[in-house]
């Protein structure tokens, strides 16, 4: 561009253009997201595993935005092979051995599926069958294994004690089994579990990619590493019978490698005759559990996290933190039918509860 | 001027400009107010839940006002009352303090969650 003769103009432009830079200038600052992240937080949300399933990363300063979006699709299609691979009703691996079990066979359980069946195991019995995953007729009957077909009454009498009988005939799944059955009484639902080891795996994934972090949201079920920036990653946990003004119950930060994962009646459930009936079902009795309305653990892997707040869920009012202490889980809270919380002492150290809400610390 | 003085005040302009952009952070709204007396912990409130908080200082007691997600100095027994035309506070970081009384305030919170469990 050539610059006008006049001395005049050209000054006056040059003004101009210092003028509108400085304007820009301050307007971008005062426009700034208020995060203050500086664009270094990366998120992807999707569905998976029939919920929506978020992930964000915390980049470091070298990193790049791009690169970082690509390694979230890649940890995507990852989770989309896995639960095609869990799911009990469709085509993966998991739904042939349930078509074989319904067929009366005996089932090769495969290499990639072994060890999850093992951890499974272990846990179903530490927790004296209170996880199970052989549920999978009961969860069946009940309708909970279909979101878009909720029943609208619970199922016969006749049915369900038929389903627990059969379920407590067949054979227990032993830890290491590469074989199982048959079975007739049995049908695998890894839903109590696989969504906390998909956490894990997409946090493991990211970290081997070079991203370490990151925190995973799987319709609820939290698992989060390393920090956010400058301070560790912040978790609510949701009231279990919200109000308008506390829809959170308590809050804590995960500052390392944890899940954070709830078992709560208000989940999945239907209402008859003014009875609350939800998916977290006693498999000893083939009803869903009573006495508690939700239960949080906090503990190292999202496969324990998650089938450990089912099992302490199931357990109920007197035998929860009995229960804990058999799966090793020390990080659990409470709400029990009245809205009371009990807390353990390793939790009630760092977790703060909403104003209003009084929890009681058990050893 | 000469050229290399030109370039000096350019990049000494560009360097200011870019610190300020750097280290100046925009406000967030808080969600407690954290109260001190001596320097030392006196006390947390949400600035959800409106109230009146006495706190007794050096000098006498001091009148907090919360209301409507902020707070301010409503009566102290300082003679300059610099606290109380300090005003409303309601950002992150804000801060105000009745030094005769030894009593002081800052407001906390405001990152929202990363995530909800349930």
């Amino acid at each position: 561009m050539k610059l006008p003769e006049s001395p005049h103009l050209r000054l006056f432009l040059r003004r101009l253009a210092l003028g509108t830079g400085l304007a820009v200038f301050f307007t971008w600052l005062a426009l700034r997201q208020p995060q203050g992240d500086d664009g270094r937080l990366v998120q992807e949300e999707f569905l998976a595993m029939g919920t929506i399933v978020s992930i964000s990363l915390y980049l470091d300063t070298d990193q790049d935005r791009d690169a970082a979006l690509d390694a979230l699709d890649d940890a995507r299609h990852d989770l989309e092979t896995y639960a095609q691979r869990w799911s009990a009703w469709g085509d993966g691996a998991l739904g042939r051995i349930n078509r074989q079990l319904d067929a009366g066979e005996r089932v090769e359980i495969p290499a990639e599926l072994q060890p999850l069946f093992d951890a499974a195991a272990r846990l179903g019995t530490a927790s004296g069958g209170l996880f199970d995953v052989r549920v999978g007729r009961l969860v069946e009957l009940w309708g909970f294994d279909d979101e878009a077909h909720y029943r609208s009454a619970p199922p016969d009498e006749a049915a369900i004690e038929a389903a627990v009988a059969d379920l407590a005939g067949a054979p227990p799944l032993l830890p290491g089994a590469a074989e199982y059955g048959p079975a007739a009484g049995a049908r695998f639902d890894f839903g109590a579990i696989a969504k906390g080891e998909a956490t894990d795996r997409i946090v493991e994934t990211l970290r081997e990619a070079g991203y370490p972090n990151v925190i995973v949201n799987a319709g609820g079920n939290l698992r989060a590493a390393g920090r956010r920036g400058g301070r560790a990653w912040r978790i609510g946990v949701r009231h279990p019978r919200p109000g308008a003004q506390q829809r959170v119950l308590a809050t804590l930060d995960i500052d390392g490698d944890e899940a954070v994962i709830t078992s709560g009646d208000y989940e999945r459930y239907f209402e008859a005759d003014g009875e609350r009936y939800h998916h977290l079902l006693d498999p000893r009795s083939g009803m869903p559990a009573r006495g508690l309305q939700a239960v949080t653990v906090v503990a190292p892997s999202g496969a324990l996290a998650d089938a450990a707040s089912t099992a302490i869920f199931v357990a109920g009012p007197g035998q929860w933190r009995d229960t804990a202490r058999a799966l090793g889980v020390d990080q659990v809270f409470v709400v029990d039918a009245q809205g009371r919380i009990e807390v353990t002492a390793a939790l009630a150290r760092r977790i703060d509860f909403a104003e209003g809400s009084a929890a009681i610390t058990v050893p | 001027m000469s050229r290399g003085d030109v370039l000096a005040i350019v990049l000494a302009a560009a360097c200011v400009g870019l610190l300020y952009a750097h280290l100046w952070q925009p406000a967030v709204t808080a969600t407690h107010v954290e109260l001190r007396v001596g320097g030392k912990p006196a006390g947390r409130y949400a600035l959800a839940d409106s109230r009146d908080v006495a706190v007794e200082g050096r000098l006498g007691t001091s009148v907090l006002r919360i209301e409507d997600g902020r707070v301010r100095f409503l009566r102290s027994p300082c003679r300059n009352q610099v606290c109380v035309h300090s005003g409303w506070l309601h950002r992150g970081g804000d801060a105000a303090a009745c030094l005769p009384n030894r009593v002081s305030v800052g407001l906390v919170g405001g990152d929202a969650l990363d995530g909800v469990a349930h």
